[in-house]
């Protein structure tokens, strides 16, 4: 996606395209609006248009069910193949992308998609019967590789029958007994486990006829060791390796492009049934950002060589309907996954997602202010950028979620005076919630109170926006009066009807009196959910001082058994270390949950509807290739 | 030298709070391991993210490890019934809180080993679901810690109050009498998850209702720190 021109508060503003095309254009006009992610394609069926009775649906699932079949032969090939890494869960976090994306021209890809299906039979008929024999052959290797033996002690002569190959495990003590008994000399070996057992038998070449007979009725596959075969079986995997690599290297380049052209291909057939047609002509209906309208009309007239018209219009209808875009913010954007967890902003709306990356950042760090804690996710989050990060841009963007919290997490534990529950001793600047936890609760709920009034304004902006002024009053400033005397009451401790406190007093009872006029009697269950909001940040506190205790006495019972002989010092590393990473482990994941819940449930629930529909460009999705074209990359 | 009864009383509370918190951590780890194990003979490669939220549930344990230790490690401090009884209270306010918990958040955890087994891309919102009911065990462990501070658990205080033990104790019976919200949370996420398991953009609205039960906790939350503070323990 390209950067947007101007950051607003709001989505990105939207201009609806339509447009008429001749059917000989249709593909290349998708195919350049692809490149580009700039049009999102209104669904023609569905929606009323400007040819409403005119239009005939089009139905493209014959084709679409032959690009998918094809698809499908390429996905068993990259198996095949071994194109794809099968990773674990940590080397899925941590190891990098092995394969650089390849770069590919259009004409090439052109070519590629033109020849697809020749080029998957072929691929396929050399693949199939040599790298299914390497894979046996390379299993039995496996199974054998303990055993000192050469692979010229495993070929037939003249007067010994050496046979390879495997077996159903349960045919396995039948096969034994009879070769025992029936063959007299023959010697077996088998693989010890697996529902496959590999077997290597040796007898003499005068008992063929009943050794073959037996190896029939018990089912063995035979493997025919290839004569370039030599040495131990680690050399012989090597070479088996080697073969398996250069078959796929030799096909790698043309098959990683197909599959990226192949789908690409399905995702504008796919589009082609939200098109309409009326005889030889298509009509196209879509959103695009406005700072881009003019390129998509300049990608359609030059696709269409001059065969198609566009018309662009503003929004001409209900705000449901669009899409909504949020603009690209530098160091914001990757917060952008979390804000659309809850739900994406109405074409309208505010984009919440800086408010939430500045308050998230501060709960978790607030709740888990220790400096050790935060250098360890920092770590977590470099190293995941650097592996699973290059992988997925939702994992980049929680590598780089796990570096702003880390930061946080430090920051505040400066300010605490917490390493490591104070193993290093360092000092308070600020306050520690250990030793002072009513003043680290007071301030968990004054940072809610100025969350929750920040949320409070965006409200107002929305209702001004839409000219709601009894929601205003009613919503907003009713709050503000509310949070403005109770707060005068609670910080000066005046509750005397006199002085200051009648002043707090006067401000609360406006406020209540404005809740009323604004919503009514049933404005009065707000006063219960604003204050069981504002109690709710209690948990910043509770959390923090959990995390602190816990680090605590984990370090309490690490003084108990440093003192044993010997072991003591070793036992007690051990437990401080597996105690950290438990910490970390535990600490991320709770204060990930809750500081979203205090943003989803206490902050948008000020000024956030949510419901928008979330803008969804026609895009080529390159997993294994970018374009080699002067300035653009896919 | 420690006052025996209030050291008995002190043992006690530390025995509750580790027994009863984990007690209901292992009946809900029981329920999400369960879970995964089914799984995994489906789906093995969902591995990482189930083991996640089945050792999420563990937490409420750790909580009562954390007080049973703090106790018994200043045990001497216990030199008066009252801060036998506060220690006591200490240890049940986190057990019961914990027990709760972890029966609830094992409900919603094996919910979200259901869900992620369906749609793997759920797991983010099924992970908060899943540990929004831990707000009971938290306020629980708070209530506990302030206790223990007041009484000299966790270091020296001046002399500690003369309505500390019952002080304590209402606290506690307010903290534990409303933890059972913590279960009824979880049993409110396991449906919100199987709902988003479906329907993805249901969680923002389905997340109002798992908070919505919260509202006690927060009251009683604030009751018992009201308790604690007007009896001068904090």
């Amino acid at each position: 996606m390209k950067r947007n021109q101007l950051p607003t508060l709001t989505p990105v503003p939207m201009v609806k395209l339509r447009a008429l095309m001749l059917d000989s254009y249709v593909e290349p006009i998708l195919e350049a609006l692809q490149e580009e992610d700039v049009i999102h394609l209104v669904d023609e069926k569905e929606r009323a248009s400007l040819w409403e009775g005119m239009i005939e649906p089009i139905e493209a699932s014959a084709e679409i069910r032959r690009w998918q079949n094809l698809l499908l032969r390429i996905d068993r090939l990259f198996s095949e193949l071994e194109f794809r890494e099968e990773l674990g869960l940590l080397d899925q976090l941590f190891k990098p992308r092995e394969r650089e994306p390849l770069e590919v021209s259009f004409d090439e890809e052109e070519q590629l998609l033109n020849e697809a299906e020749g080029l998957v039979d072929e691929v396929e008929r050399e693949v199939r019967g040599r790298v299914v024999r390497y894979r046996s052959i390379r299993d039995f290797l496996w199974s054998i590789r303990t055993l000192s033996v050469r692979m010229d002690e495993l070929r037939s002569s003249r007067d010994v029958l050496v046979k390879i190959g495997w077996a159903p495990a349960e045919n396995l003590e039948g096969l034994e007994n009879e070769l025992q008994v029936r063959s007299g000399f023959a010697t077996l070996y088998a693989s010890e486990e697996g529902r496959r057992r590999y077997i290597v038998i040796v007898t003499l070449s005068s008992h063929e006829g009943e050794t073959q007979r037996i190896l029939e009725k018990y089912g063995l596959e035979e493997i025919v060791l290839p004569e370039e075969l030599s040495g131990d079986p680690d050399r012989a995997l090597r070479w088996i390796d080697d073969q398996v690599n250069n078959l796929s290297r030799r096909h790698e380049r043309r098959i990683l492009i197909l599959y990226d052209a192949v789908q690409a291909k399905l995702a504008r057939l796919r589009s082609v049934e939200r098109l309409g047609r009326i005889g030889r002509v298509y009509t196209m209906e879509g959103w695009v950002p406005q700072h881009r309208a003019e390129e998509a009309r300049t990608l359609i007239e030059k696709a269409s060589e001059g065969y198609a018209t566009v018309l662009l219009s503003p929004v001409d209808e209900p705000v449901s309907n669009v899409p909504s875009l949020l603009t690209e913010r530098r160091g914001f954007s990757s917060f952008r996954i979390l804000a659309e967890m809850y739900d994406v902003p109405a074409y309208n709306e505010i984009d919440p997602t800086p408010f939430l990356a500045v308050s998230f950042t501060i709960f978790v760090g607030l709740m888990s202010a220790d400096i050790a804690v935060g250098l360890t996710v920092l770590l977590g989050g470099l190293l995941i950028l650097r592996g699973a990060g290059t992988r997925s841009e939702n994992m980049k963007s929680l590598a780089q979620i796990l570096l702003w919290i880390g930061l946080s997490s430090i920051f505040f534990g400066f300010l605490t005076g917490e390493f490591f529950g104070g193993l290093i001793p360092l000092p308070v600047l600020w306050m520690s919630s250990a030793e002072q936890p009513i003043e680290f609760l007071m301030v968990a709920i004054v940072v809610g109170i100025v969350h929750i009034t920040s949320g409070v304004f965006l409200g107002m902006y929305n209702n001004l926006v839409k000219r709601r002024w009894r929601r205003i009053v009613g919503e907003q400033i009713s709050t503000l009066f509310l949070f403005a005397g109770g707060g005068i009451l609670a910080f000066t401790g005046q509750f005397g009807f006199e002085g200051i406190g009648l002043v707090g007093y006067s401000i609360v009872f406006s406020g209540l009196g404005l809740l009323l006029v604004g919503q009514g009697l049933s404005g009065l269950l707000d006063i219960t959910r604003l204050l069981s909001s504002v109690i709710s940040y209690a948990r910043l506190m509770a959390i923090n001082m959990a995390s602190a205790w816990m680090i605590r006495t984990f370090i309490l019972v690490g003084d108990l058994i440093i003192g044993t002989p010997i072991v003591g010092l070793a036992l007690t590393a051990v437990l401080l270390i597996f105690a950290h990473l438990f910490i970390v482990f535990i600490s991320t994941f709770s204060t990930f949950a809750h500081s979203l819940r205090l943003v989803y449930v206490e902050f948008y629930g000020r000024f956030f509807n949510g419901g928008g529909l979330e803008f969804n460009p026609l895009r080529k999705e390159r997993m294994y290739t970018t374009l080699r074209t002067a300035g653009v990359e896919g | 030298m420690a006052n025996a009864e209030a050291a008995t009383l002190a043992i006690a509370g530390a025995v509750l709070a580790l027994g009863l918190a984990g007690v209901g951590a292992s009946l809900g780890q029981r329920m999400a391991a369960s879970a995964s194990s089914l799984l995994m003979a489906e789906r093995p490669e969902r591995f990482g993210i189930t083991l996640i939220l089945t050792v999420l549930v563990e937490t409420s344990a750790i909580y009562g490890l954390l007080i049973a230790i703090l106790i018994l490690a200043r045990l001497d401090t216990a030199n008066s019934l009252d801060q036998g009884i506060a220690a006591l209270a200490a240890g049940v306010s986190v057990g019961v809180s914990g027990f709760t918990t972890g029966v609830g958040e094992g409900v919603a955890a094996s919910a979200s080993v259901g869900g992620v087994a369906n749609r793997e891309a759920i797991f983010g919102k099924a992970l908060v679901l899943t540990v929004l009911p831990e707000t009971g065990a938290i306020y629980g462990l708070l209530n506990a810690v302030l206790i223990l501070r007041g009484a000299g658990f966790l270091g020296a205080v001046a002399a500690p109050p003369t309505q500390l033990g019952i002080a304590a104790l209402y606290s506690t019976l307010i903290i534990a009498g409303t933890s059972v919200v913590s279960y009824l949370q979880g049993r409110v996420g396991a449906s919100a998850i199987s709902a988003i398991s479906r329907r993805e953009e249901a969680f923002g609205r389905d997340i109002i209702f798992v908070v919505l039960l919260e509202s006690v906790l927060i009251y009683g939350l604030l009751i018992a720190i009201l308790i604690l503070r007007f009896n001068a323990v904090i």
